[in-house]
C-alpha cells in the first residue's frame, strides 16, 4: 500500500509539473488544483465507503450502470458542444469520464455473479448485454478510444477473475478489433491513415502527430530549449492528449522513461494491492482501476509516440481536463479503499459456529 | 489471482517498454528521415530541428573553397562567404531552401558515410573568385554575368544583381529591383545584336554569304512596315550629322559594325523554315537541368525563339528584336557553340558531372567563319577595346530595344580566340550601349580569369557525342 500511495503521489505531482509546463503556471489553480481537490474529496469519500463496505455495497446498483452510461451518452449527444477537439457539456464537464468507473464496478459485479451463480448463463448474458450498452454509448459519440479503453478494462477484469474467461474475452476483443480495422468508420479510418502515413496529409490529418514528432526528435535524450511557450507551443492543443510529447520535448527520453516508470509502479502496486483484497468484488474492481490507468497510458503514449493510432484519450493525472483528472484521482483512492475492504459476509451457519451459538434442538 | 495480476502488470510494463522503444527509434532516426527533416524545415519552429544529430554539409566551389557551410552550434544558420554575390546560384537555406541548397538537400542533410555526425559535401563548378568579381563589377545595377568553360559547359560564374544577404532579408530597394529573380538563368530579355551570331551562323551553314546594299533609309521587309535602320542613323542624327549608310557590304563588315539593315535582309533571305530549323538545332528552347540530386534538379529557363511569321518578323528576329527572349545563359551557350566548332555544350553547375554536348548546331567551318567575324568586331568593330594584353578576344556587342526606357546592354565574348578557355556574357538592364556599359564588365572579368590562370591551362574534360 505504501508503494501504491507513493506512486500515486508521484503521478499526481508529475501531472502538476507537466500541466504547469504545458499550460503555464497561471492556469494550474483552475485547470489542475481545482479538479484535483474535487477528485480528492470524492476519492476520500469513496475510500472510506469501500474500506468499510467493499464493492458489495454497489452490488444492487451495478447492473444498472450500463444505462447510466447510456444516459450520459445521450446527454452528450443532445447538449454536448465541441471545444478544441473534445466534446463537453455546458460548464466544461465530460460525464463520459465517469463511465469508466461505472464499467469497472459493473464488470466486477457481473464477473462475481457469474462465478457465484449456480446457472451462470443468465449472468453471462447480462454481462454481455451490459458491455454492449457501454460500447454503444461510446460508439454513438464516435468515441472509439473510449470504447477501446472500456473493452480492454473489461477484459482485464475478466482475466483477473479467470484466465480461461480472460483468454476467451481477449479473443472476442481481438475479433472485434479486427472487424473495426477492416471496416473502420470514417473517423477511425482517418486516424488509422494518419498513423500509417502522417506525411500523406502533413498539413491536415497528420499535422498534430508530425508536430509532436518534431518536438520528440528535438527533445532528444535530455530535452531541449524551445523558446517562448516551450515545447507545448509547438504542438496544437498540446496540454490535453499530447502531453507525452511535451514531456519528450522538455525532458527528453529520460523524462519519458521516468514518467512511464511511475505509471508502471502505479500499475504494479495497484494490481498487487487489488490481489490482496479480501472479497472477490473488491479485488476485481480495484484491479480494474489499475488496468484502466495502464490501458489509458498505453493508448495515449502509444498514439503520441507513433506506436498506435491516436485515440483521443487523455494521459491519466497529466492531461489537461478537469473531469479526467477528478475521476482518475477519485478512482485511485477508491481502489485503495477497495483493497482494504473487509471480507465478504460469511453464510449464516458459519456465523453461528463462529459465535458459538448452537441451534436449540 | 496474484499470478494473474502479475501477468497483467508484466503485460503493461512490456507495453510501456515497447512504446518507449518506438519513441527512442523516432528520436534517433529523425536525422535520417528526409520527410521529417523536410516537414521540420517547412513547418518547424526555430530551435526545433530534426537535423540536430547531423551538421549540415558544406557546398564548395571548384577549388574547394566554401560557398556555404554550417555554423557550429547554430542549428539553422549557414555561413555564406560569398554573401549577395552567391545568393542566387548557391541559394538560401531555411524553411524554404532555394538554389543548390534545395537541390542538394538530400546530400547535405544526410549523414556522410565517412563521418555520420556531419552531412555530405558537394562541389560546384562555380569559381568563388570569379563569382565575387562578376557580381562586384555589376555595381548594384540590375543585370547578370555568366562565365562558362565552353568545352565542358561548366558554369564558372553566374552572378545576378541585385542579390541580397542570404543570412538576412532583402531591403525594400532590392525587392523593388526584383532581387529574387535569378537573372543569369531565368531572366528573359530581347538579345539585340548579340543574336546576329545565330543569324550569321544559320546563314553561312546554309551557304548564304551575300553582299547587300545597306542604305541610310533602311530596309522595309514588307510593304508598309516600318524600315529597319542601322543604329548609326540615330547616333549621327544626335550629333547633328547625316548618316549615309554602309553602302554595299558583305557579312564580315556587317557583323563587325553590327549592321541591322544587312542582317534584316539576311534574315528575310534565310526564310522562316531555315530560321526555325536552325533554332531547333541549337536546342536552346527547352530549358536546362544544371544539376540533379535525389530527384531534385536545378533548372534554367530556355530561350523564347518563336517561329517568325512573315518577313517583318523575320527581319526583327534576325537582329535580335521582335518576339525573341533569351537568358544570359542562353547567349553564353550560343557564344560557346562558336568557340567549340558548332557544338553547344550542356551547361552544368555540378563539378562532378561529365562534360556533354547538348547539340551540334552548325558545321565547324561555319563556326570558324563566325569566329573570324567576332574577332574582327573586337579588333576594329563595335567591340573594339575589349582585347586584353596578349590575348585576342572574340566578341559581339548588343544594344536591345526594350520598347520602354533605355535599351538593354549586352556583351558576349570568348578568349583566347584560337583556344577558347572561357566565355563571358554580360547583360546590364537598361544600360544603353553594349560597348559602353557591358563591355567593360566583361573585359575586367576576362582579366580576372587570366590572373586566376584560366588561359593557357590544359583543356578540361572531353566532349561526348550526343
Amino acid at each position: 500500500m505504501k508503494t501504491y500511495a507513493a506512486a500515486f503521489a508521484a503521478a499526481v505531482a508529475a501531472g502538476i509539473l507537466i500541466q504547469g509546463t504545458a499550460s503555464g503556471w497561471g492556469a494550474v489553480p483552475g485547470t489542475v488544483l481545482a479538479p484535483l481537490a474535487a477528485g480528492l474529496a470524492a476519492g476520500a469519500a469513496a475510500f472510506f465507503l469501500f474500506r468499510s463496505k467493499g464493492a458489495r455495497c454497489l452490488s444492487r446498483f451495478a447492473p444498472f450502470f450500463p444505462f447510466l452510461a447510456a444516459a450520459a451518452a445521450a446527454a452528450m449527444k443532445v447538449f454536448g458542444r465541441s471545444y478544441r477537439g473534445g466534446v463537453f457539456l455546458p460548464g466544461g464537464v465530460n460525464p463520459m469520464e465517469a463511465v469508466k468507473p461505472l464499467l469497472v464496478f459493473f464488470a466486477a459485479e457481473m464477473a462475481a455473479r457469474i462465478r457465484e451463480s449456480p446457472s451462470p448463463a443468465k449472468a453471462r448474458l447480462q454481462f454481455a448485454g451490459g458491455l454492449a450498452v457501454f460500447a454503444a454509448s461510446a460508439a454513438v459519440l464516435n468515441d472509439f478510444g473510449l470504447m477501446a479503453v472500456l473493452g480492454l478494462a473489461a477484459m482485464g477484469i475478466v482475466f483477473l477473475d479467470s484466465a480461461a474467461a480472460g483468454a476467451l474475452s481477449a479473443a472476442a476483443g481481438a475479433a472485434g478489433g479486427l472487424l473495426l480495422w477492416m471496416f473502420p468508420p470514417a473517423h477511425v479510418a482517418r486516424r488509422i491513415k494518419a498513423w500509417t502515413d502522417p506525411f500523406g496529409d502533413a498539413t491536415g490529418a497528420g499535422w498534430q502527430l508530425l508536430k509532436a514528432r518534431e518536438v520528440m526528435v528535438a527533445g532528444g535524450v535530455f530535452g531541449a530549449e524551445f523558446g517562448d511557450g516551450g515545447a507545448a507551443a509547438c504542438i496544437p492543443v498540446a496540454s490535453s492528449d499530447f502531453v507525452y510529447a511535451v514531456v519528450a520535448g522538455e525532458w527528453g527520453l529520460a523524462g519519458c522513461l521516468a514518467l512511464l516508470a511511475v505509471y508502471a509502479v502505479f500499475a504494479w502496486a495497484g494490481l498487487w494491492i487489488a490481489a490482496g483484497a479480501r472479497d472477490l468484488r473488491s479485488r476485481l474492481a480495484a484491479g480494474g482501476f489499475a488496468v484502466l490507468v495502464a490501458v489509458q497510458v498505453v493508448l495515449n503514449a502509444g498514439g503520441v509516440a507513433g506506436a498506435l493510432p491516436m485515440t483521443g484519450l487523455t494521459l491519466p493525472f497529466a492531461s489537461r481536463g478537469g473531469s479526467s483528472l477528478a475521476v482518475s484521482v477519485a478512482c485511485a483512492l477508491a481502489a485503495a479503499g477497495l483493497a482494504l475492504a473487509p471480507g465478504e459476509e460469511p453464510p449464516a451457519a458459519e456465523k453461528r459456529v463462529r459465535s458459538g451459538k448452537r441451534r436449540r434442538r | 489471482m496474484k499470478a494473474r495480476a502479475a501477468i497483467l502488470a508484466a503485460l503493461a510494463t512490456a507495453a510501456f517498454a515497447w512504446i518507449f522503444s518506438v519513441h527512442t527509434a523516432a528520436v534517433f532516426s529523425g536525422a535520417d528521415d528526409m520527410r521529417m527533416i523536410d516537414f521540420i524545415r517547412r513547418h518547424g519552429r526555430a530551435g526545433a530541428a530534426g537535423e540536430r544529430l547531423v551538421e549540415r554539409g558544406p557546398i564548395l566551389d571548384c577549388n574547394g573553397a566554401t560557398l556555404s557551410a554550417a555554423v557550429p552550434g547554430e542549428r539553422w544558420a549557414r555561413s555564406c562567404p560569398l554573401g549577395e554575390a552567391g545568393v542566387h546560384p548557391v541559394g538560401v537555406f531555411g524553411r524554404n531552401p532555394t538554389g543548390c541548397e534545395r537541390v542538394l538537400d538530400s546530400v547535405l542533410s544526410r549523414p556522410s558515410p565517412g563521418d555520420p555526425s556531419s552531412g555530405g559535401s558537394v562541389r560546384l563548378s562555380l569559381d568563388s573568385s570569379l563569382q565575387r568579381a562578376a557580381y562586384a563589377l555589376l555595381e548594384g545595377r540590375r543585370g547578370a554575368v555568366v562565365a562558362i568553360e565552353p568545352r565542358s559547359g561548366r558554369i564558372l560564374a553566374a552572378a545576378s544583381s541585385p542579390g541580397w544577404d542570404p543570412c538576412g532579408r532583402p531591403d525594400a530597394r532590392q525587392v523593388a529591383d526584383g532581387c529574387f529573380v535569378n537573372r543569369a538563368f531565368d531572366g528573359l530579355y530581347p538579345p539585340g545584336s548579340v543574336f546576329k551570331i545565330f543569324t550569321a551562323a544559320a546563314a553561312i551553314d546554309r551557304g548564304l554569304d551575300p553582299v547587300y546594299d545597306c542604305p541610310a533609309g533602311g530596309f522595309s521587309p514588307e510593304p508598309g512596315s516600318p524600315p529597319v535602320r542601322d543604329s548609326e542613323a540615330a547616333a549621327w542624327r544626335r550629333r547633328g550629322a547625316v548618316w549615309k549608310g554602309f553602302g554595299r557590304i558583305g557579312m564580315e563588315k556587317a557583323f563587325a559594325h553590327s549592321s541591322n539593315v544587312y542582317f534584316a535582309k539576311l534574315g528575310c533571305a534565310l526564310g522562316a523554315d531555315a530560321f526555325d530549323a536552325a533554332a531547333e538545332a541549337m536546342r536552346l528552347r527547352g530549358g536546362f537541368s544544371l544539376m540533379e540530386r535525389g530527384g531534385e534538379s536545378l533548372q534554367a529557363r530556355g530561350a523564347g525563339i518563336p517561329r517568325p511569321h512573315g518577313d517583318a518578323e523575320l527581319a526583327a528576329a534576325a537582329i535580335g528584336q521582335g518576339r525573341l527572349q533569351l537568358t544570359p545563359l542562353c547567349v553564353a551557350l550560343l557564344t560557346a557553340a562558336v568557340a567549340c566548332d558548332g557544338a553547344v555544350p550542356a551547361p552544368t553547375i555540378d563539378a562532378e558531372a561529365p562534360p556533354r554536348v547538348l547539340a551540334r548546331a552548325f558545321k565547324p567551318a561555319t563556326a570558324e567563319k563566325v569566329r573570324k567575324m567576332m574577332r574582327a568586331a573586337a579588333a576594329g568593330g563595335t567591340a573594339r577595346g575589349c582585347d586584353i594584353p596578349g590575348t585576342p578576344v572574340c566578341a559581339k556587342t548588343g544594344t536591345a530595344q526594350t520598347g520602354s526606357g533605355e535599351d538593354h546592354a549586352w556583351f558576349t565574348c570568348f578568349a583566347p580566340c584560337d583556344d577558347p578557355a572561357i566565355v563571358v556574357t554580360v547583360l546590364v538592364e537598361n544600360g544603353g550601349f553594349g560597348a559602353k556599359t557591358a563591355m567593360p564588365v566583361a573585359r575586367e572579368l576576362l582579366l580576372k580569369a587570366e590572373r586566376l590562370g584560366y588561359f593557357g591551362r590544359e583543356p578540361r574534360g572531353t566532349e561526348d557525342e550526343p
